[in-house]
């Protein structure tokens, strides 16, 4: 079952259109979920009490909630209004599938 | 070279400044709110006029004065400091290439253009060029790195993106007559000081501190990114000069009272809704954000929390002590300060005002009550222009009445916010 099938990938409130989504996905509680957001190429800024960031080399943000599973996905401002919503959910899918199959492994 | 280091506020006042220059954050649907509500009142022409001046006039002792900070030396450290502050503000890219004799600036993302094309761009066609924040920066930038005295050169945007155009250009010439600016000195810390009144706490303030704490921390790493603009929280935010958001708005309702008295109820009802606009955009953004839920926790249905949350929030943003004096849901909420933005800068350019005038403070207070009571925050709206006007523009369940002023003398600046009957 792919992330797009499974979680609600909404619109958040974002000041450039379609720039940030957001969902639940309980990420934290996957072991081995922080490796997995390394292994996909994301670099952690600074933590900040219970939130977590990550960054991707074409500059996307991952950010989750630990205390309640809720995700963000800040794209890049230079992704075009088009493809914005497509590359969000292929973003979320990436690390939802990569989380798990790590978590699967371990 | 740390910019960040030279932010502070003033201690118990939480007033913001950069170095010794008095600053906020706000974003860019204030700042869009205000510039118009300027340009309308006095018409495009003056109101731009007003606005190039200003920005000239409050962003000259900050250009000098952080130039100073770092030991810059020679006209090209200046000019690169000039141009570094510029974007780490979040007011996007200025390259100013001038000497004494003049000479250009080049523009890209300023945070007013491109804002303006973001929001209104594919439905308004606007004729006059928006970035007068940028034009009198751009100035000043070039007489701080060319060691000369504020008003010696004067800057004029010439090309817009506000207008289609590629970027922004603008022409900086010799003044004609200069030395407007310098009439005028600048509004520093110390005045800043001076025209608070002995701090003092209110409800949940241990509480408030603590959150207000937590989010200055957080600000303190806030910067530009490459394009030089600052995105968070759903808005462009800026740190913006005081003294720029002041002079436009007080020197406007006093040209108003000189030639359409009549009309002067009017121009504080818009500025007034700038408080408006700054809450519903910059508190509800925060609110709603991760970094609100990872810090403190998702906002709730409770409104005195919200309530709670919003002057913590006011704090952090720079806007003053703001304090929790009474809160009864659904009836009443008073909000008092020994310190606002806007008294600091009205008593020192002024004088003492005859009549309460802290717009923005009187208008951000109705809105945290409306924020409080009419939004849904569990289900997390979208903020957008057409909730705007569904929860303002159609009238709001509240009267306001600011009850005294610090810029009328008193001893604090208070608010109450009223369930009309």
């Amino acid at each position: 079952m792919g992330a797009e099938e499974e979680l609600e990938l909404r619109p958040a409130n974002g000041c450039i259109k379609n720039l940030t989504w957001e969902c639940h996905a309980n990420l934290a509680a996957l072991p081995g979920f922080l490796v997995s957001l390394t292994e996909l190429g994301y670099v952690e800024s600074a933590p900040l009490a219970q939130l977590r960031r990550f960054t991707n080399a074409s500059g996307d943000e991952f950010v989750i909630v630990l205390t309640s599973g809720r995700c963000q996905v800040r794209l890049s401002y230079l992704t075009p209004g088009p493809e914005r919503e497509q590359r969000a959910r292929a973003i979320l899918n990436d690390v939802l599938t990569h989380c798990r199959t790590a978590a699967l492994v371990s | 070279m740390d910019f960040a280091k030279l932010r502070h506020y003033l201690p118990e006042q939480d007033l913001m400044l950069l170095g010794k220059t008095p600053v906020v954050y706000h974003c860019q649907h204030f700042n869009l709110f205000l510039d118009q509500t300027i340009d309308d009142a006095l018409g495009p022409t003056d109101g731009a006029e007003l606005r190039l001046r200003a920005a000239h006039e409050a962003a000259y002792p900050l250009i000098k004065s952080v130039c100073a900070a770092f030991g810059a030396s020679t006209p090209a450290e200046r000019a690169h400091i000039a141009e570094r502050l510029f974007s780490v503000m979040g007011h996007g890219t200025l390259q100013a290439d001038a000497t004494a004799t003049g000479g250009q600036a080049l523009g890209h993302h300023l945070h007013y253009g491109y804002a303006w094309r973001e929001k209104y761009g594919e439905r308004v066609r606007r004729l006059h060029p928006v970035d007068g924040f940028a034009a009198g920066y751009a100035a000043a930038a070039a007489e701080v790195s060319a060691n000369l005295p504020c008003g010696s050169l004067v800057s004029k945007e010439t090309s817009c993106i506000a207008l289609r155009a590629p970027h922004c250009e603008f022409k900086i010439i010799p003044a004609a007559t200069g030395v407007e600016c310098a009439a005028r000195a600048p509004v520093e810390a110390e005045e800043y000081l001076a025209n608070t009144r002995r701090s003092f706490g209110g409800k949940h303030e241990t509480q408030i501190t603590e959150i207000a704490d937590g989010l200055k921390q957080f600000t303190a790493g806030v910067a530009g990114d490459e394009r030089g603009l600052v995105q968070a929280f759903g808005v462009l935010v800026t740190m913006h000069l005081t003294g720029y958001y002041n002079r436009i708005s007080y020197d406007a309702v006093k040209e108003i009272q000189r030639v359409a008295p009549q009309s002067v109820g009017v121009l504080e009802d818009l500025l007034r809704e700038s408080g408006h606009v700054c809450v519903f955009r910059t508190f509800g953004g925060i609110l709603l954000s991760p970094e609100w839920e990872a810090m403190v926790g998702a906002p709730g249905e409770d409104p005195e929390q919200v309530v709670v949350g919003c002057l913590a929030i006011a704090r952090a943003l720079g806007f003053g002590h703001w304090t929790l004096a009474e809160f009864a849901p659904g009836k009443r909420l008073v909000v008092r300060t020994s310190s606002t933005y806007e008294s600091a800068d009205y008593l020192t350019r002024y004088g003492t005002a005859t009549s309460p005038n802290e717009y923005f403070f009187q208008g951000a207070a109705l809105a945290i009550m409306q924020l409080a009571h009419r939004v849904s925050w569990r289900s997390r709206p979208e903020l957008t222009s057409e909730y705007y006007d569904e929860l303002f523009r159609k009238g709001v369940p509240w009267t306001l009445k600011q009850t005294s002023c610090i810029a009328c003398g008193d001893d604090v600046s208070e608010v109450i916010i009223s369930a009309k009957d």
